[in-house]
């Protein structure tokens, strides 16, 4: 390429500047910057997105900053109110610090969130994005196996999962994983489905490019936003089928701080001490309704029919 | 008379669909020689889109079948050779320009990027490397500011400017023998139109490459074209240099498209452009008869029941029809047609 230019000097120069983009265009935007101009208007968004930032650093934080430990009881003090001495949110029927408790519940909340949200994303988006794109046998087995997954009850199927894999949390992250997963697995096939039909994965496929490299490396980051959504609202609703779990017994098992159990745990004191059940149960709806709020914000962005 | 690239013989390609089995290209041959354009021309549907994917191992197989044929490229039959060594090929030897550059490009990466890649996947070249020579490439093709240009999306261009893009990344390829330009510029106004194609030409004598120019523009194959082939209802027509085509036309097909070229210098004084009566069959119901015979001026009877042999005109050019002035007495089919006939001089 370099001996060609230098046998023809001037030809660089020619016919330039003849077709440039309007100065005014916002050209040096990246989509992401763009994407973040448009999201910071969206005053819902950012208060989801502050709320989750408060979660968040209050879960990695919750050792240096949680006035008392989680699990040291004191029978003494059970049952106190609110702004008892130095227990802010009071304490619980065993006397430990429902503040502290909250803090270090928020720990495993934000895990549970992100694990099981993590694997139902990575799982679902590998079978979509192969099942689209191959589509045929491949996609038609697939699809009936997802199908059979949806006409379970979602609760139902966790618990049969937990039920199988035997109660913990770790359990229970999986199971709320799987039980998520074929809502990706469709978001993604029909993305895929519609952008493999695009002129330019016909154009890389005339450069040589391979299968996986056009599946995991061209398509799917075309079809990812929908999955960006859907995985902000899904951590807000594995945070909330987690402490249902817990609820249950087939989630975190006592001592642990987890809301879910802690508002299980405490049910029969709601008329005598209502403190123990409402803090663990307003700490879940604020986590929730951040990923919500956020999550609704992000469609609003990223939903290519609200572009201009 | 330089070395031949590609040589496609008697290729037939069929689609099995649920409504039947559409025979899109019926037996064409075409070669074409290192450093030449041969351009196929003809209506949309008429099988050239087919030809140029069969070609690149692009033709989406089923429902696509090949029936019979060889393409010979470089010495080897790329229809015998395993799908693997054939996608080698594939932006390596040969390239491909598509024909609506608003969305052949990938709109989630920058388009330094997108022609890096080509360098670090064929090349086996580094990043910085990579992205250095997508640069060179995009001041080659003549891109204002190819280093700011480089870092924007394909949304931030021009129309011109995206084919220029995709001509860069054809040109990326390590030893580009063959460049499939597919309708390169249908989607460009004509200004940008004459651009793309002298920047295509030019790239073309500095480079050596050959272009197959798949087009249903009379006027684009004029300006670029050696040769050409006319194609129709998936069979060539009529073939040659493009100065034999455009002085000398054989086929009633080949006349009636150049009589409506609104260049035509009988149209100095005219209000309405002549067209060809009439419009294309039914692939899946074509016969084996000349497939231009419900819309030929002078029809014979041969015509309605057996394809024309093709006669030479003299070096390269062929054209294949029974008639080509007019059948003799007693042969014609309906008479009264004749004195409807707009295509005949």
């Amino acid at each position: 390429m370099k001996e060609l230019r230098e046998k023809t000097p001037g030809m660089s120069q020619e016919n330039r500047g003849d077709e440039t983009v309007p100065a005014e265009a916002p050209s040096d935007l990246t989509p992401f910057q763009e994407n973040w101009i448009r999201l910071r208007q969206n005053k819902a968004a950012i208060v989801g997105l502050m709320i989750i930032v408060v979660f968040v650093l209050v879960a990695v934080l919750a050792p240096l900053i949680a006035p008392m430990s989680p699990i040291e009881q004191n029978i003494a003090i059970r049952k106190s109110p609110p702004l008892t001495e130095s227990h802010i949110l009071g304490t619980d029927d065993l006397g430990r610090d429902l503040l502290s408790r909250i803090m270090y519940g928020a720990r495993l909340s934000m895990t549970i969130g992100i694990v099981s949200v993590g694997i139902a994303m990575v799982g679902g988006v590998v079978i979509g994005t192969v099942s689209g794109y191959y589509g045929g046998l491949i996609d038609r087995i697939v699809m009936r196996f997802i199908d059979i997954m949806l006409a379970f009850p979602y609760v139902l199927l966790t618990i049969v999962i937990v039920a199988v894999l035997g109660p913990s949390l770790t359990n229970a992250m999986i199971a709320i994983g799987i039980s998520q997963l074929p809502r990706y697995v469709r978001l993604v096939r029909a993305s895929v489905l519609a952008e493999k039909e695009a002129d330019y994965v016909l154009a890389e496929r005339s450069l040589g490019t391979g299968n996986l490299e056009l599946m995991f490396g061209s398509i799917l980051p075309n079809s990812l936003a929908p999955v960006i959504v859907q995985a902000t609202l899904g951590v807000g609703e594995a945070i909330l089928s987690s402490a249902a779990l817990s609820f249950l017994g087939l989630g975190a098992q006592p001592p642990t701080p987890e809301w879910g159990l802690m508002i299980a745990s405490s049910r029969e004191f709601v008329t005598s001490a209502w403190w123990i059940v409402t803090f663990p149960g307003i700490a879940t709806l604020l986590a929730v309704l951040g990923f919500n709020l956020f999550g609704d914000g992000l469609r609003d962005v990223l939903d290519p029919r609200m572009k201009d | 008379m330089a070395e031949t690239l590609l040589e496609i013989e008697n290729l037939h390609v069929s689609f099995y669909t649920v409504r039947g089995i559409v025979r899109a290209v019926r037996g064409i041959n075409l070669d074409i020689r290192q450093g030449e354009t041969v351009a196929l021309v003809g209506e949309s549907g008429c099988g050239k889109s087919v030809t140029a994917h069969a070609i690149t191992g692009l033709l989406p197989m089923p429902p696509a079948r090949i029936d019979a044929g060889r393409i010979v490229f470089d010495g080897r039959d790329i229809l015998s050779i395993p799908p693997k060594e054939h996608r080698a090929l594939r932006g390596v030897r040969i390239s491909m320009i598509f024909q609506e550059p608003m969305t052949s490009l990938n709109p989630v990466f920058k388009i330094g990027d997108q022609i890096a890649d080509v360098f670090r996947f064929h090349h086996k070249l580094d990043r910085k490397h990579a992205w250095n020579k997508a640069v060179e490439l995009l001041d080659l093709v003549k891109i204002p500011e190819p280093e700011k240009r480089a870092h924007e999306y394909a949304h931030q261009l021009s129309g011109g400017m995206r084919q220029r893009v995709m001509i860069a990344m054809a040109l990326a390829s390590p030893e580009p023998g063959l460049i499939i330009a597919d309708e390169p510029t249908t989607a460009l106004d004509v200004t940008i139109q004459a651009q793309i194609l002298h920047l295509l030409a030019q790239l073309q004598e500095k480079i050596g490459v050959s272009v197959l120019l798949i087009t249903h523009d009379m006027g684009v194959v004029a300006q670029i074209a050696h040769r050409a082939t006319v194609m129709y209802a998936g069979r060539a027509v009529e073939q040659g240099s493009v100065e034999q085509i455009f002085t000398a036309p054989r086929h009633p097909y080949t006349k009636g498209l150049l009589n409506s070229l609104p260049g035509n210098p009988k149209y100095r004084e005219a209000r309405r452009l002549e067209a060809i009566p009439g419009t294309v069959p039914d692939l899946r119901t074509l016969g084996d008869g000349c497939p231009f015979a419900n819309r030929c001026p002078h029809p014979g009877k041969k015509c309605l029941t057996t394809f024309p042999d093709g006669f030479s005109e003299g070096g390269d050019h062929q054209a294949w029809c029974w008639y080509p002035d007019g059948p003799p007495e007693g042969e014609a089919v309906g008479a009264d047609r004749d004195s409807s006939s707009t295509a005949k001089e």
